[in-house]
């Protein structure tokens, strides 16, 4: 079943059919929020209120958005007041050091311990680099690369032109790059843990609908 | 200079079949932005190493309390302090209510008494004592009976204390009266216990004072009387110097 027939049932009064929508929106807006302010407990929480608004503001939706549209477009209005009350970056950091024990339990059949250590440091290496970058810029490059969203999409969900929607990610994957290789270029067990900024504090993000 | 719109539009799949065709001729020909292409292609597969942690999440909206679960927790959240007081009153009350308790201030006394005697001992509400029992409610109030003067047994102190109290017939003045009184001698034990403990420390501590202060001047003295032979020697040794060279 779509996701608009789960909303018009919903709508309806069919509690049911929300709470698949919940169920199959949960992690991607988890995701969302954990990029974008980088605390595991406060994306949880900032998913759980993004359902219950949506939930409460469902009879408003009049289905002009896509519904993850309109769900990502409350999250991004949940982690831009998180950010404004915690007043603070960072906000995160990744762990220090490697746990080969934890990681032993995750390896996988098809991975050695050697590269998932490799892809521990590669996404450690990723999540400073990306804590280089502008807010504007990150949030382009989250949507695009992690939700798969079109340009059009970014540039309506953060209310600018097109073409500034596709400089900023240009900019931020040119900064990326730039970055990574420098990354590549140092020893590998000296690098430091990255730390994760807060990504919204320009975007215009007032509405829910 | 290169069309970086185009560029981006190229690496993400998101060109028309017209400007792809065109995007193709151009790569073919410009060596930049082909290695800007390959650079931006290994950065965006750098990027899909950077995963969030796998939460526990399956939320779900229920019907008529939309609370987070935070909101839920915090009900729950009680100090153990709390926690405790409220086991404790909530035993109590179970106890109270199976053992059938009765406490009552009479001619005898502060009586407390489990209810399943009552009907031996004393005078009580006819139409409450009086029922309709079977063989086996009285062995099973029997067995309840033994068990419960099994627990009174297990506490004679405090019973003791309880029943022994001169509560005949007082009222409420004399109750407070005897309990400030009671208050006043446990205060006064109390000072005179404390008394006796800061004098019994006092002493210690003299004691301990007077034998450091004995040791000390026996070093002291030790010290001297080796200071004094010391320079005994010496005296001796300067005597014997000056002879020595008088006589040469």
């Amino acid at each position: 079943m779509s996701d608009e027939e789960l909303v018009a049932r919903s709508r309806g009064g069919d509690l049911d059919s929300f709470n698949q929508l919940v169920l199959r929106w949960e992690r991607p807006i988890y995701a969302l929020a954990y990029r974008v302010i980088g605390r595991e407990e406060d994306a949880r929480d900032v998913a759980q209120e993004t359902f219950l608004r949506a939930f409460r503001a469902l009879s408003g939706f009049k289905g002009q958005a896509k519904f993850s549209s309109w769900l990502y477009r409350i999250t991004l209005n949940l982690c831009r007041d998180w950010i404004r009350r915690e007043r603070r970056t960072p906000i995160a950091q990744a762990p220090e050091g490697i746990d080969l024990v934890e990681l032993a339990g995750e390896a996988v059949e098809t991975e050695s311990v050697d590269e998932l250590v490799s892809r521990k440091e590669l996404s450690r290496a990723v999540a400073k680099a990306m804590a280089t970058l502008p807010d504007e810029q990150r949030t382009a490059i989250i949507l695009k690369e992690y939700h798969g969203l079109t340009f059009q999409e970014i540039a309506d969900l953060l209310d600018c032109p097109l073409s500034t929607v596709k400089t900023r990610l240009y900019q931020g994957l040119t900064v990326l790059r730039r970055t990574l290789q420098q990354a590549e270029s140092e020893p590998k067990r000296a690098r430091s843990s990255g730390t994760l900024r807060p990504v919204i504090n320009s975007t215009n993000l007032e509405s829910t609908n | 200079m290169c069309d970086k719109e185009l560029l981006l539009g190229y690496l993400y799949d998101d060109l028309s079949a017209v400007e792809r065709k065109v995007f193709d001729a151009h790569v073919a020909t410009c060596a930049d932005c082909r290695d800007e292409l390959a650079g931006l292609r290994s950065t965006r597969s750098s990027l899909t190493a950077w995963a969030p942690p796998e939460p526990d999440l399956g939320f779900e909206i229920v019907r008529g309390g939309a609370k987070s679960s935070a909101s839920r927790g915090a009900w729950w959240r009680l100090s153990p302090a709390w926690g405790l007081a409220a086991a404790a009153l909530l035993t109590l009350a179970v106890a109270a209510a199976v053992a059938n308790l009765e406490v009552r201030m009479g001619a005898e006394g502060l009586v407390v008494r489990t209810g399943w005697d009552r009907g031996t001992s004393g005078p009580v509400d006819q139409a409450t004592t009086f029922q309709t029992v079977s063989a086996s409610d009285v062995q099973k109030l029997e067995a309840r009976l033994k068990d419960l003067e099994g627990q009174v047994s297990a506490r004679p102190a405090a019973v003791a204390t309880v029943s022994t109290l001169p509560v005949n017939r007082m009222s409420d003045a004399e109750i407070v009266r005897l309990v400030r009184q009671s208050v006043s001698e446990s205060e006064q034990r109390q000072q005179g216990l404390l008394a006796s403990r800061i004098l019994q420390v006092s002493r210690d501590t003299e004691a301990a004072r007077r034998s450091d202060v004995d040791r000390m001047l026996t070093f002291v003295r030790q010290v001297q009387g080796a200071g004094y032979e010391t320079s005994q020697r010496q005296r001796a040794l300067e005597d014997h110097l000056v002879r020595v060279g008088l006589q040469r």
